[in-house]
């Protein structure tokens, strides 16, 4: 398995030493976050960074990965945004229920 | 006595209309099964079209075969999309978007390109592709309403 460190080294030269570092910090706050789509964020950049490196992959290819990785953590968002809402909702519902159908006896579904 | 419990009754009821109009905002729209077909029938259809247009020894690279494709593409994702945006919850229309650009994504990749996918981009890229749509399916699924498993 390749390390950040090999991943690092594959990048080109001329990038400076300060990007760099800040790529190494965030690779390795992604790879042992406990999230598991932002730690398989970061591995899978770590790998195509290495497969780009090793000309396994083209540049091209290498920014259509990136793209649809950018798509695929936003998808991940928006579905734990509807989760939650949707969580909200049903635990709401069944306490107003509760409270108004069971316990107060007021017709709320008529209403 | 009863005319204590009466108003304590209204006091009561008037709040919990207040807290359920005040939290209506934050609810999403129920669990939709055209909208859930919508999501599996285009997952079946994109990683397809990756698997169709993959370097092999017997592939050369068709540019019209390609358009057709992604034409056929577009049209099914913008019949989605009408659709969700007919649903009036935001969440859901972003939810197709999402899978639409990366299909968008790929189709100008390979006309750009003038080229066949190569089987390590389609390993890599086939997984991404698959758990978006998962993902997706996963918050539709997780609507108020939706079949119980």
């Amino acid at each position: 398995m390749s390390t950040i460190d090999d991943v690092l080294k594959s990048i080109k030269s001329d990038v400076p030493a300060v990007i760099k570092d800040q790529l190494k910090d965030l690779l390795t706050s992604a790879v042992e976050d406990t999230d598991s789509v932002i730690k398989e964020t970061g591995q899978k950049l770590k790998d195509w960074l290495l497969m780009l490196a090793e000309g396994k992959i083209s540049n091209e290819e290498f920014e259509a990965l990136l793209y649809s990785r950018d798509q695929l953590v936003r998808q991940y968002k928006n579905t734990l945004e509807i989760q939650a809402r949707a969580r909200v909702e049903k635990i709401a519902l069944a306490l107003i229920n509760l409270i108004s159908e069971k316990i107060f006896r007021i017709p709320f579904g008529t209403i | 006595m009863p005319r204590f419990v009466e108003i304590i009754r209204s006091y009561i009821f008037t709040i919990l209309i207040g807290f359920f109009i005040s939290s209506c905002a934050l609810f999403v729209t129920h669990y939709d099964a055209t909208a859930y077909q919508y999501f599996t029938s285009l997952k079946a259809y994109h990683l397809k079209f990756l698997d169709d247009f993959t370097a092999n020894d017997n592939k050369i690279w068709d540019e019209t075969a390609l358009n057709n494709a992604c034409d056929t593409g577009e049209l099914r994702f913008r019949e989605a999309i009408e659709y969700a945006t007919g649903k009036k919850d935001e969440s859901r229309v972003h939810a197709f978007e999402y899978l639409h650009n990366a299909f968008k994504s790929q189709c100008q990749l390979s006309i750009r390109t003038k080229k066949l996918f190569s089987k390590t981009y389609v390993e890599e890229q086939k997984k991404d592709v698959a758990a978006n749509y998962d993902w997706a399916i996963s918050g539709e699924v997780s609507r108020v309403g939706a079949p119980i498993k």
